[in-house]
């Protein structure tokens, strides 16, 4: 898997590239590089690491720039600002999620994780959690190599819940990626759905923060 | 932003209803009452001194001008007796409607009488003298006056045979009366047209006063935060001129303020990214091939990066809570219950790493005004705190109450140690100490909850939780109608 940096702090990026390496990636770093490359060498790296440096407009036209010529890579942003603003901002851009300065590095090799996660999904690749492996495009799920059924509702679900493993999907997250938008299925459904999912993969896979939504932690 | 900028409003306000000021309007009014009482007056007494002068010498001058007449009829020509009489009777008849009996004539023929307008013995009226002065009760207006109203001015003259006198006696009430007449007139307009420029006074001073405070009204009304140019609509040009000057300042205002900010975001950036920068290597060192004592430098270096990192960001927090205005009328609707699970959602993967458990009991959604950021940074803070001093496994329950009934609140509770009332209080002030105690970073979470609620006048209300047993901290956004 190859990552792309966008890091002109030096210390930064040779400490990221050195993690990565070491997490079994290939990794790009460039220090300054406003020139663009083409959509599909884009679409060549799993995950784009970019900074949104201080003029803060530079890191954002990078990835205005890529999205408009199509290439769908994640794109996880490395930012000093903090407010809401700035938040709605990046991801307004269409970036796939958001690390503010000084990040933990653990923290982002499992957002790294998360968002090649969904690449694959989206590639119909085989999507891999613990010992749960799916294959979108087949709607196969397998545990410990054993093949599970699912319909494909649930398929959805388990494949949404896996994707975004580490973090909460609140309930209207959930619905509106099941149903499109939130608000049609009927206020137990998402319960009776995940009730099912862990009767057949083990009570411990899903997590209910209660209120909120559900979670898969992160194995790690 | 220096303290003494950041006036609470309610001493602003104070200030201003204690000072002493006056309003245009009362000293336009004022100043016109007196002028046109000065006015008025003065006119009506120029008119009486003017009017005594001019009209006593016309009537005198009539008089003499008819003695004189009569005089040049007597002696040119033989009349008979009646002439007189018949030019006197038919002046009385010509100016019996106005009442005159303000004068007499007396002609004196070879010191006889010839005619009379008098009652008077014929050897009283031959004793007349030419020039001087009489007392003979006057019928004026029908009405007979006397004492002081008895006095009658004479005017005579004599032919030089010595034959013929004409004396003419002349009332000294009508000069009187004639100047009491016309100043009463003068008064009596005088007093009508004052009313009258008076009220048209009124209404020019509301026409110049009423943009005045039309205006003031206008900037009243602005926002704290609000840097747009003032529009106070109008073509008076003293107006437009103070128009220019606010917003000639306003814009230096926002210039000042947008460095500001500006400066924040770039101070942060500026620290977090070298700060970035040492933690990134710090987490890049192969721990395994290292000394278990250079683990343990390099967790220390984490630590302190970890603290720093929140100094940076609370600090962030207390410049952004400065910087936003402390009134309602900012305010945007936010619902308590998205930021509250939004928060959770983040704390969740710690708290879960630790085999904790976080909980959320809400309607579906709280909706209120508020400053979104602010009462981010306050839950976040709290949240945050919770999770730090939460026990193991952290549990901590958050509950958000609203609606139609329940006043709106967000209560946090974890089963930490607690904390008693009077290090809740403590803690509030803790970044005053900053300057002073550098360092430890801790505590300084509930400086900036109180700050930030104390602009957003909000209450805050420590607690033991009775379910988990430790720290239970409640914020009401029923703001407090005093506040």
């Amino acid at each position: 898997m190859r990552i792309l940096i966008y890091e002109d702090d030096p210390a930064i990026g040779d400490a990221l590239t050195r993690r990565l390496q070491q997490g079994g990636y290939t990794v790009d770093w460039v220090e300054e590089g406003v020139a663009l490359r083409s959509a599909a060498e884009y679409d060549d790296f799993t995950v784009i690491i970019l900074d949104l440096g201080l003029p803060g407009e530079d890191g954002l036209t990078i990835l205005r720039g890529l999205r408009a010529m199509g290439a769908n890579t994640p794109v996880l942003i490395l930012t000093a600002r903090d407010s809401i603003e700035d938040r709605v901002k990046g991801l307004d851009a269409s970036a796939d999620d958001y690390l503010v300065k000084p990040f933990v590095m653990d923290e982002l090799l499992a957002r790294v994780r998360a968002l090649a996660r969904r690449k694959a999904a989206k590639a119909q690749d085989i999507v891999r959690c613990g010992d749960i492996e799916i294959e979108p495009a087949g709607l196969i799920v397998r545990k410990n190599g054993k093949v599970i059924e699912f319909a494909p509702k649930l398929f959805n679900l388990l494949l949404t819940l896996v994707v975004n493993s580490g973090r909460v999907l609140t309930r209207s997250e959930l619905d509106e990626k099941l149903y499109g938008w939130s608000g049609e299925a009927e206020s137990n459904t998402l319960e009776v759905y995940v009730s099912q999912l862990r009767r057949k993969l083990g009570a411990d896979l899903i997590k209910t923060v209660r209120g909120v939504g559900y979670i898969i932690p992160r194995e790690d | 932003m220096p303290e003494q900028e950041k006036m609470p409003e309610e001493e602003k306000m104070l200030e201003a209803s204690s000072r002493k000021t006056v309003s245009i309007r009362d000293i336009l009014y004022r100043r016109l009452n007196i002028y046109l009482a000065a006015g008025w007056v003065i006119a009506t007494l120029l008119t009486g001194l003017a009017g005594t002068q001019y009209f006593n010498e016309g009537l005198r001058g009539r008089v003499i001008h008819l003695v004189n007449i009569i005089m040049a009829f007597e002696t040119a020509r033989e009349q008979d007796a009646g002439s007189v009489g018949r030019i006197d009777n038919f002046l009385s008849d010509q100016m019996d409607d106005i009442g005159v009996n303000d004068y007499f004539i007396v002609v004196i023929l070879d010191n006889a009488v010839r005619y009379s307008t008098i009652d008077l013995p014929s050897e009283q009226l031959l004793a007349l003298p030419l020039h001087g002065e009489m007392s003979y009760p006057s019928s004026f207006l029908g009405y007979e006056w006397s004492v002081p109203f008895i006095d009658w001015r004479l005017y005579g003259v004599e032919d030089p045979d010595q034959r013929v006198r004409v004396i003419v006696g002349l009332w000294k009430g009508e000069v009187f009366f004639g100047i009491l007449t016309i100043t009463l007139f003068v008064f009596a307009v005088g007093l009508i047209v004052g009313a009258v420029s008076l009220l048209l006074a009124r209404r020019v001073v509301a026409q110049v006063v009423h943009p005045l405070e039309d205006s003031a009204t206008a900037v009243l009304q602005r926002k704290e935060n609000e840097m747009t140019p003032i529009r106070l609509n109008t073509r008076l040009r003293e107006l437009t001129q103070i128009e220019d000057a606010l917003n000639d300042l306003i814009a230096r205002l926002d210039a000042t303020v947008r460095r500001e900010r500006h400066f924040i975001a770039n101070a942060a950036h500026e620290l977090r990214t070298p700060l970035a920068a040492v933690r990134a290597q710090a987490e890049a060192v192969d721990r395994q091939a290292v000394t278990p004592q250079i683990r343990g430098q390099i967790d220390g270096m984490l630590d302190a990066t970890d603290r720093a990192s929140r100094l940076i960001a609370q600090l962030l927090q207390l410049a952004r809570s400065e910087a936003v205005a402390s009134d309602a009328s900012d305010a945007e609707p936010i619902d308590l219950v998205a930021i509250a699970r939004d928060l959770i959602a983040q704390f969740t993967p710690e708290i879960l790493e630790s085999r904790g458990d976080i909980e959320l009991f809400a309607p579906d959604a709280v909706t209120l005004p508020g400053n979104r950021e602010l009462v981010y940074a306050l839950l976040r803070n709290l949240l945050e705190n919770a999770v730090k001093y939460a026990g193991t496994p952290k549990h901590i329950v958050v509950t958000v109450a609203g609606g139609q009934n329940p006043d709106p609140s967000i209560c946090i509770e974890d089963n930490g140690p607690g904390m008693s009332e009077a290090n809740f209080q403590k803690a509030f002030a803790k970044f005053e100490r900053l300057g002073r105690k550098s360092g430890d970073g801790a505590g300084l979470g509930l400086s900036i909850v109180h700050d930030i609620a104390k602009r957003q006048k909000l209450r805050l209300m420590r607690d033991q939780s009775p379910q988990l047993g430790g720290l239970k901290v409640t914020v009401s956004f029923t703001r407090s109608p005093s506040a």
